[in-house]
C-alpha cells in the first residue's frame, strides 16, 4: 500500500474505489488461477495476504471457536489441548478448576507446561498411573494410538477422586496434538465399589452363610434362591430347590402353621419359631427359623434362615428326660423307703439291723414280740443277750466275725424271753446289706417245730402200731390154741390135781398173754370197737367203786362233771378201760398220795386249735381229763409216753401199754389225746372223744348164754392148721358136727355139696385171695339164711369201717376160750 | 532437515487455519499414509508464522506443497484433493 494513501485524505475515494476493485479483481484472478484452492497470496516481502473467502472463513471460524470454547468450558470435563510435543496449548474451564478442586497448595499447570511431565507427576495419582498416562498420551501424539483411555485415582487431599483420562489426536497445521480430557468418574467408581461391596456382602450373608438360607415367594412358597448350606443341609441341588416349595420340605402337619406364620409378615429378620423340616433322605429334623420380608428381583419375597437345632432339641429332650427320670427315681426312692418301712413294720418276721459289732440299731415290732421285750430294749444289744444258752451262738464276737466274713448265715436259735419262756427261731443273716449294716431276720418257729414233733411222733406211733398189730395177730392164733388146750386140760384132768394145777397155770399165762395182745391191738387201733352214744358222766359214775378199789386209800378221787355234757360216740367198755388205765398211771405217779381228778367238759375245737395238732379234725368233742398231783413226766420223756412198752416205772410194775392203749382207743374212736406234765407238779391227760348226735336207749346188757353145745353142722374155715385143729376139737366136744376147710374156695366147694351146713365159722384174714368177708358174701349167695360167725386175731377194714363193726356182723375175737366160742355159736344160731 | 538423498522431503505451506490450507494439510497427511513406509519427511510451514521461509522457497500462494527429492524440486498448489494427480505431478508413486 502507498504510504500516502490514508483514510483521512479527501478526494481519494475514487482512487480507493479503484484500488478496491483492482484488489477484488486480483483476488478473483488469483482464485481463478488457483481454481479456488488457495487461501493467501504472498507479496514480494513475503507478507501473506488472505484472500476474501479464507478471510471470511477464518472470521467465521473465530466466532465458532468462541462458541466452541464456551461449550467446552461448560462441559464437566477437564480438557487440555496439547501440541505435538505435549505442551499444553489450551485448557477449558474444567481444567482450570483442577486448581481449586485440588484444594489449597495444589497448582495445576494451565498452559505452556508439558502435560507428559504433569502426568508423570500427576497430583494425587500413583506413580504407575502417571507413567501409564504419560505413555498413552505420547502414543496418541506420535500417531501410534488413535485413542487412549485410562481410569485412575487422582485424589485430592480433601476427597477421593477418580478420573477417566481420554486422549485423542488433534491435528493442526502445527502437527498432531492431542486433546486430553479428564472426566470425573468418582461417583461411578464409588457406585461400582458400593455395588461390589454389596455383592460381597450378599455373598457373605447369603451364599456363604453357613446356615441354610433361602428366598421364597410368600404366595406360592416357591424357592427363589437358596444358598450352599441349604443344599448341603437338605440334600437337594439348587435346581431341584428352585422347582420346589417349602411345603416340599415340610411334614404335612406343619404347613398350616407355616401359612399362618407368613401372614404375620415381619419386615425385619425375626425368629419364627422351631419347625420340623424334612431332608431329601426323609429324615425329619428341627430347625429354628428366622424370616424377613425383602424385595427380590422386584417382587416381594421372604428371606429365611434355618438353623438346625435338632441336637439342641435332642439335648433339651434328653435333659428333660433325665430330670424326669431323676425325679421319678427320687419319688421311687421315697416310695421304696415307705414300702420298706411298711414291710418291715408289718412283717411277721423279726427284722433286725446290726452295726459292725453285732449291736442292734433297728428292730421291728415283730422282733419285740419274738424277744418278749419292747423294741427300744433291743437296740444296743446283741443276739447273745437273748439266746437261751450263749454257747449256742458260740463266743459272740468270734461267731459274729465269722458271719461277717462269710457274708451270710442261717440256722436255728432258742431264745429265752424275760419270763423264761423259750421260743425257737430260725434266723437268716445277711452281712453288709449297707455299708456297716447287717441284717438278721428271725422267724418264730416254736409252734411249727412242736407240730413237726407231734407229726413225727404220730408217724412213729403209726408205724409201731403196724408192727405190733401184725405180731399180735400171729400171737393170738398161738394163744387161741394154748388157751383152748389148757382149758381142755383143766376140764379133763379132774382126777389129777397136780397136773390140773399146771394146766391152770398155763391157762392163766395164756390169758395174760391175751390181755397183752389185746392192749397191743388197742394201741394199733385194730381192736374191734362197738361205738355207740355214751353218757360219759354216767359211765364214770358207774366206775366209782372200781376206781376207788384200784387206786387205794391214799389217793383222793375227785370227779368234776360238766352239766349238759354231750354224749360221746365211743365203745363204752373201751372207754372204761382207758379211764381205768389213766387212773392207775395217776396212782403210780403218786406213791405218797395225792389227788386224782377226773373232769368232763364239752369242748369245741376250732380250726385254730386243730392247726396246732396233728390228725385232729375241728369240731365238737367230749373232754375227759384225768389229772394227778404226782411226780410229773420229764420233758424228754413226754414225747415218748404213748410209745408201746415205754415206761418209767420200775421193771415189773407196768407193761408200758397203758397210755398206748388210751392213745390208740381215742384215735380209733375219732378223738384225740393230749398230755400235759411238769416235773414235780403232776400230769394231765385230756381225751377228746367225738360227740354223738343222740343218746339211744341204753340197750339192756345181753344176758350171757350159758355154755351150751348143739347138734348143728358147722363149716369151719381157718388157714392156721393148729387153730383149725383146736377149733374142730372144741366144736366137736360141744356136740357140733364140723367140716373143716383151709381157705375160701375150698369152703365154697364144701358148701355147694353139703346142704346140711347150718353155720359158717370163718377167720377174717386168710390167704388165697378170698377174705372171710368175701367168703361169707359168696356163701350167702349160695345159701341165703346161712348163719355166719367171724373170728379174727384183729379186725381189718374187711369188717370194721371207721372203727365200728358193720351192723349184723358177729365177731369172735381171738384168742377165745371154749366157753366164749360156745356162747358165740349159740348166740348166732339162736337158743333154739 | 535431513539431506539424505533417499528421503522424500515434503514441505507444505499453509495460511494458518484457512479452509484450503486445512484441507491441504489433511490431504498431505493422507498422502503420506499412502506412501507407506517410504522415507518421507513432512514439514508444515505457516506463512503467517514464518513468512521468510515462504519467501525463500518462492511461495506466492498457499496452500502449496513442495516436494524435494534429491536435487530436484517440484511443487503443487491447492487443496491436493486429487491425490493420484498430485502423486503423478510430483513424480511419486505409491510404494
Amino acid at each position: 500500500m502507498a504510504p500516502d494513501a490514508g483514510p483521512g485524505q479527501a478526494g481519494s475515494s475514487t482512487e480507493l474505489a479503484d484500488l478496491a476493485r483492482t484488489l477484488r479483481e486480483t483476488e478473483a484472478r488469483i482464485l481463478a488461477v488457483a481454481a479456488g484452492e488457495v487461501d493467501a497470496v504472498l507479496d514480494d516481502t513475503g507478507e501473506p495476504h488472505l484472500l476474501p473467502a479464507a478471510r471470511a472463513s477464518l472470521i467465521a471460524t473465530a466466532a465458532t471457536g468462541r462458541v466452541v470454547s464456551d461449550i467446552l468450558d461448560a462441559l464437566p470435563v477437564n480438557i487440555a489441548m496439547l501440541d505435538t510435543d505435549g505442551r499444553i496449548v489450551a485448557v477449558n474451564a474444567g481444567w482450570r478448576r483442577f486448581a481449586t478442586d485440588g484444594g489449597p497448595g495444589i497448582e495445576v499447570p494451565i498452559a505452556g507446561v508439558n502435560d507428559l511431565d504433569i502426568s508423570l507427576a500427576a497430583i494425587g495419582a500413583d506413580e504407575e498411573s502417571g507413567r501409564r498416562a504419560a505413555l498413552g498420551i505420547r502414543a496418541v501424539l506420535d500417531g501410534s494410538l488413535p485413542r487412549f483411555e485410562l481410569e485412575y485415582p487422582l485424589h485430592s487431599p480433601t476427597r477421593e477422586r477418580w478420573f477417566r483420562l481420554v486422549a485423542t489426536p488433534v491435528i493442526t497445521h502445527a502437527g498432531t496434538g492431542a486433546a486430553v480430557m479428564h472426566l470425573d468418574i468418582t461417583e461411578e467408581v464409588l457406585a461400582e465399589r458400593a455395588r461390589a461391596e454389596s455383592a460381597a456382602m450378599y455373598r457373605a450373608l447369603f451364599e456363604d452363610n453357613p446356615q441354610p438360607t433361602w428366598v421364597h415367594d410368600p404366595a406360592s412358597l416357591r424357592f427363589l434362591a437358596v444358598n450352599d448350606a441349604a443344599v448341603r443341609a437338605y440334600g437337594y441341588s439348587v435346581d431341584e430347590f428352585l422347582a420346589m416349595s417349602i411345603a416340599d420340605i415340610s411334614p404335612a402337619e406343619e404347613v398350616p402353621r407355616l401359612l399362618e406364620s407368613i401372614a404375620a409378615d415381619p419386615d425385619g429378620l425375626e425368629a419364627a419359631g422351631v419347625w420340623r423340616h424334612r431332608r431329601r433322605t426323609g429324615e425329619v429334623f428341627e430347625v429354628e427359623i428366622f424370616a424377613a420380608s425383602m424385595t427380590f428381583a422386584g417382587h416381594r419375597a421372604r428371606i429365611v434362615l434355618a438353623m438346625d437345632v435338632s441336637h439342641q432339641v435332642a439335648a433339651a429332650t434328653a435333659m428333660q428326660e433325665k430330670t424326669q427320670a431323676l425325679e421319678a427315681a427320687v419319688a421311687d426312692l421315697a416310695a421304696s423307703e415307705q414300702r420298706y418301712q411298711a414291710l418291715v413294720e408289718r412283717a411277721g418276721d423279726a427284722v433286725l439291723v446290726a452295726d459292725g459289732t453285732g449291736r442292734y440299731l433297728e428292730a421291728n415290732p415283730a422282733a419285740g414280740e419274738l424277744l418278749g421285750v419292747p423294741v427300744d430294749a433291743i437296740l444296743g444289744r446283741s443276739l447273745a443277750d437273748f439266746v437261751e444258752r450263749v454257747d449256742e451262738v458260740g463266743d459272740g464276737s468270734a461267731a459274729w466275725q465269722a458271719f461277717l466274713a462269710a457274708g451270710e448265715m442261717r440256722g436255728t436259735v432258742r431264745l429265752r424271753r424275760p419270763g423264761g419262756a423259750v421260743r425257737v427261731a430260725e434266723f437268716r443273716a445277711t452281712a453288709h446289706i449297707l455299708p456297716g449294716r447287717h441284717l438278721s431276720i428271725l422267724r418264730d418257729v416254736t409252734e411249727q417245730r412242736a407240730l413237726e414233733e407231734q407229726l413225727r411222733q404220730a408217724q412213729r406211733l403209726e408205724s409201731v402200731g403196724q408192727l405190733t398189730g401184725g405180731v399180735a395177730h400171729d400171737f393170738n392164733n398161738l394163744l387161741t390154741v394154748i388157751m383152748g388146750n389148757a382149758e381142755l386140760l383143766v376140764d379133763t384132768l379132774g382126777d389129777r390135781p397136780d397136773a390140773r394145777d399146771l394146766a391152770r397155770m398155763t391157762l392163766g399165762a395164756a390169758e395174760r398173754g391175751a390181755e397183752l395182745t389185746k392192749a397191743l391191738l388197742a394201741f394199733s387201733r385194730r381192736q374191734a370197737l362197738e361205738p355207740r352214744p355214751v353218757e360219759v358222766n354216767r359211765l364214770i359214775a358207774g366206775m366209782d367203786g372200781l376206781l376207788r378199789r384200784s387206786i387205794g386209800e391214799h389217793v383222793e378221787v375227785e370227779f368234776i362233771r360238766a352239766a349238759g355234757l354231750w354224749p360221746a360216740l365211743v365203745d363204752p367198755a373201751q372207754l372204761e378201760g382207758a379211764i381205768l388205765n389213766l387212773a392207775l398211771n395217776a396212782r403210780d405217779a403218786m406213791p405218797d398220795g395225792g389227788r386224782l381228778t377226773i373232769e368232763t367238759a364239752n369242748a369245741s375245737l376250732d380250726s385254730d386249735y386243730a392247726e396246732h395238732e396233728v390228725d385232729l379234725v375241728p369240731g365238737q368233742y367230749v373232754l375227759v381229763a384225768v389229772s394227778d398231783t404226782g411226780t410229773g413226766i420229764a420233758p424228754e420223756h413226754l414225747t415218748r409216753v404213748f410209745d408201746p412198752f415205754f415206761t418209767t416205772k420200775p421193771r415189773g410194775r407196768g407193761t408200758g401199754l397203758g397210755l398206748s392203749m388210751v392213745y390208740g382207743f381215742a384215735k380209733q374212736s375219732g378223738g384225740h389225746v393230749k398230755i400235759y406234765s411238769e416235773l414235780g407238779s403232776g400230769t394231765t391227760v385230756r381225751m377228746y372223744l367225738p360227740r354223738a348226735a343222740t343218746v339211744h336207749e341204753e340197750a339192756p346188757a345181753p344176758v350171757p348164754h350159758p355154755v351150751a353145745g348143739g347138734g348143728e353142722t358147722v363149716l369151719l374155715v381157718e388157714d392156721d392148721a393148729l387153730v383149725r385143729r383146736f377149733a374142730e376139737e372144741t366144736l366137736t366136744s360141744l356136740g357140733y358136727r364140723v367140716i373143716g376147710a383151709s381157705n375160701g374156695p375150698a369152703a365154697l366147694s364144701v358148701l355147694a355139696n353139703r346142704p346140711d351146713i347150718d353155720l359158717l365159722f370163718t377167720d377174717v384174714v386168710m390167704p388165697g385171695g378170698m377174705s372171710g368177708r368175701q367168703l361169707a358174701e359168696a356163701a350167702l349167695e349160695l345159701r341165703p339164711g346161712l348163719r355166719v360167725l367171724y373170728t379174727s386175731g384183729y379186725t381189718e377194714n374187711a369188717i370194721i369201717h371207721h372203727g365200728r363193726l358193720d351192723p349184723g356182723l358177729r365177731l369172735l375175737s381171738k384168742p377165745y376160750k371154749r366157753a366164749d366160742l360156745a356162747r358165740a355159736l349159740r348166740d348166732v344160731l339162736g337158743s333154739g | 532437515m535431513n539431506d539424505d538423498p533417499g528421503v522424500i522431503r515434503l514441505r507444505l505451506f499453509i495460511a494458518g487455519s484457512a479452509p484450503n490450507s486445512a484441507r491441504a494439510l489433511m490431504n498431505v497427511r493422507a498422502l503420506r499414509e499412502r506412501l507407506g513406509r517410504a522415507p518421507v519427511e513432512l514439514e508444515v510451514v505457516d506463512v503467517f508464522a514464518d513468512p521468510q521461509r515462504a519467501l525463500g522457497a518462492g511461495v506466492v500462494v498457499t496452500p502449496m506443497l513442495v516436494v524435494a527429492s534429491g536435487s530436484s524440486s517440484r511443487s503443487v498448489v491447492g487443496t491436493l484433493d486429487d491425490v493420484p494427480l498430485v502423486l503423478a505431478t510430483l513424480g511419486l508413486e505409491p510404494g
